[in-house]
């Protein structure tokens, strides 16, 4: 098993964070929808406008929470999908922050909140879309549904397709914005502040 | 809902536009604005869900606005399939080519306009770190103005960051360079700028200038042309990217290029002398063969002086515009650039003229005064209200509290 890099311990740490931030801060359900500042594509509008949640297991499994620790979900990734290049797993949190900065009204009527009952298959999806995005050659969903994910191929499919239309396709993320991130994990520290939290 | 926003014009299977692996594209039109559009279809694969190819082409060329881009104008999911709604181009350069060209031979004035065109889109791309890889006349279209756009950029990708996933199965074979023949994975902007520069000669000539058969094939017919470099040459390309495996090759000598594009000027010969080096280190850059001598118009050398000026677009007749209807609009429409009426050049005359609106400075000396009131204004106001403060609370606040 590769030694899993101190960089993606950072990511889990982080992540775990905005996780629990999400859960003692109660998301007030009747939030007045914000007005989207950018130019969304349809597919995005049409998807928000879908009553049903992302990220999710499907309505006939009962909801639990995971048994795996963001940070061990991480090792996993790496262990099963080495080749996955590391600017996959900087590109989850400025994912995660993207989507918190447009205050991405969720199907549902309220922002989109990352929490432990859907923070492991948003990285899977997150995992899959980016490596295909980044790399000339990834891991097939297959591979990354059964033997990472532990969910079923189809779920990740439609996951899949909610994080590309969540991020409104906008995956592209300038190399400046990646060293600037890449530089914040190197100098992390228990101090950082998580963005979340209001 | 947004599907409804736009409808198929040609349904048939027989009025398809193009179709492709994963892709079909159909002409359409849009409800609200009456605009023609062409609608790529995608279909999500139960397999492997977004293909990757769509998820690279919607995220960049989302970004990518450029005139000489095709513009990406929205998306659209339904049940099955993702619809990429792109803006309406009549041809490809290949069938342009066909159709308008002396044996695909294109005239020189079009060779020019389009490979200026080409170059330009190009080179944004690459100052938006974006590799297109996949360039080839079949790739680029071209609309009734006359406009050169890329398209297609499900081979492309985002660089910036050094990686060293790179595919060297890249770029159809013909227009592909030399040193991703070779296997290199650490390619960059060169190799598009290679592509361009078969795209060049392949205009000047009508055909295409490599046509090998395979990957090794490829690489002697390049060879044969631009000649086998020598062994300095091709160690320090090893150098540069040790991924590759050199091996021996026959010794081909230089043909000029004048011999096999007799048709070609000397500074469309030199231009492609550097887009088509062997050694991607010393290939030109896309924004660099902008500035060639060839692009310069005072040196273009396929002009005498008593010639019609010269590169006009070259105009594309569609069945439902005539020429005459189509000079008419650009006459209600002219050129709004004119440098020789910039700023302290107009002459008093011509603000006299009726139907110009008054420019409030002609003058560079009359708005530096203006600005330089501003500044003084802006000065006064700030010491006015300093005073005001120290007045209130018995000392500046903006250089902090006396010390006690």
């Amino acid at each position: 098993m590769p030694h899993p890099d101190t960089s993606t311990m950072v990511v889990a740490e982080v992540v775990q964070r905005v996780v629990t931030a999400n859960e003692i801060v109660p998301v007030r359900l009747n939030t007045p929808i914000p007005p989207i500042r950018f130019a969304p594509t349809s597919a995005f509008r049409q998807r928000i406008l879908n009553p049903t949640l992302p990220f999710r297991a499907p309505p006939h499994v009962t909801q639990s929470i995971p048994n795996i620790s963001i940070r061990d979900y991480l090792v996993r990734i790496l262990k099963y999908c080495p080749n996955t290049p590391n600017e996959v797993f900087i590109a989850i949190l400025v994912h995660l922050d993207r989507m918190a900065l447009r205050s991405i009204v969720g199907p549902a009527g309220y922002p989109f909140v990352p929490h432990s009952l859907n923070i492991h298959r948003l990285i899977i999806a997150a995992v899959s879309v980016c490596s295909k995005f980044y790399s000339d050659t990834y891991y097939s969903t297959a591979r990354y549904a059964k033997v990472v994910g532990g969910i079923c191929k189809d779920e990740l499919l439609k996951h899949e397709l909610d994080f590309t239309l969540l991020t409104d396709f906008e995956l592209a993320i300038p190399s400046y914005v990646l060293d600037r991130y890449a530089l914040a994990i190197i100098n992390f520290n228990c101090n950082l502040a998580v963005p979340f939290v209001n | 809902m947004a599907t409804m926003n736009y409808i198929q014009v040609s349904p048939l299977p027989q009025e398809k536009l193009g179709e492709g692996t994963y892709a079909t594209v159909y002409k359409g039109r849009s409800r609200t604005t009456n605009e023609i559009v062409a609608l790529k279809e995608i279909h999500l694969d139960a397999e492997e869900g977004t293909p990757s190819t769509a998820i690279r082409e919607i995220s960049l060329m989302k970004e990518l606005k450029h005139v000489n881009i095709v513009r990406l104008h929205d998306v659209i999911h339904t049940e099955t399939k993702l619809v990429l709604i792109f803006e309406f181009c009549e041809q490809d350069l290949k069938k342009y080519m066909d159709t308008h060209g002396d044996r695909s031979a294109l005239d020189p004035r079009v060779v020019h306009s389009f490979m200026r065109q080409l170059l330009t889109g190009v080179a944004f791309c690459h100052e938006n770190r974006v590799l297109h890889r996949d360039l080839k006349p079949q790739n680029l279209l071209i609309n009734r103005k006359g406009e050169l756009k890329i398209g297609d950029f499900g081979l492309a990708r985002a660089f910036g960051v050094p990686v060293n996933t790179f595919s060297n199965e890249v770029v159809t074979l013909w227009y592909r360079a030399p040193d991703v023949l070779l296997g290199s994975r650490t390619y960059s902007t060169s190799i598009d700028v290679w592509s361009c520069g078969c795209i060049f000669a392949e205009m000047i000539s009508g055909m295409p200038l490599f046509r090998g058969r395979d990957n090794q094939d490829q690489l002697l017919h390049i060879m044969r042309i631009i000649g086998t470099p020598d062994d300095r040459t091709l160690r320090k390309i090893a150098q540069d990217s040790p991924e590759i495996v050199i091996k021996q090759y026959p010794r081909y000598p230089k043909v000029p290029f004048q011999q096999i594009l007799p048709k070609a000027s000397p500074a469309a010969i030199d231009l492609l002398e550097r887009l088509l080096q062997f050694d991607p280190a010393k290939r030109i850059s896309a924004a660099e063969a902008l500035n060639h001598p060839y692009f310069q118009p005072a040196s273009t050398q396929q002009y005498s002086f008593n010639m019609p000026p010269p590169a006009p677009p070259p105009y594309y007749h569609h069945p439902d515009s005539t020429q005459t209807n189509f000079n008419q609009q650009h006459q209600q429409h002219p050129v709004s650039y004119q440098p020789h009426l910039a700023l302290g050049n107009v002459p008093a005359a011509y603000y006299q003229q009726p139907g110009i609106a008054q420019h409030p400075t002609n003058t560079h000396a009359q708005y530096q005064a203006q600005v330089q009131a501003q500044q003084a204004q802006a000065q006064a106001q700030a010491q006015a209200q300093a005073q005001a403060q120290a007045a209130q609370y018995g000392f500046n606040p903006n250089y902090g509290a006396p010390p006690r």
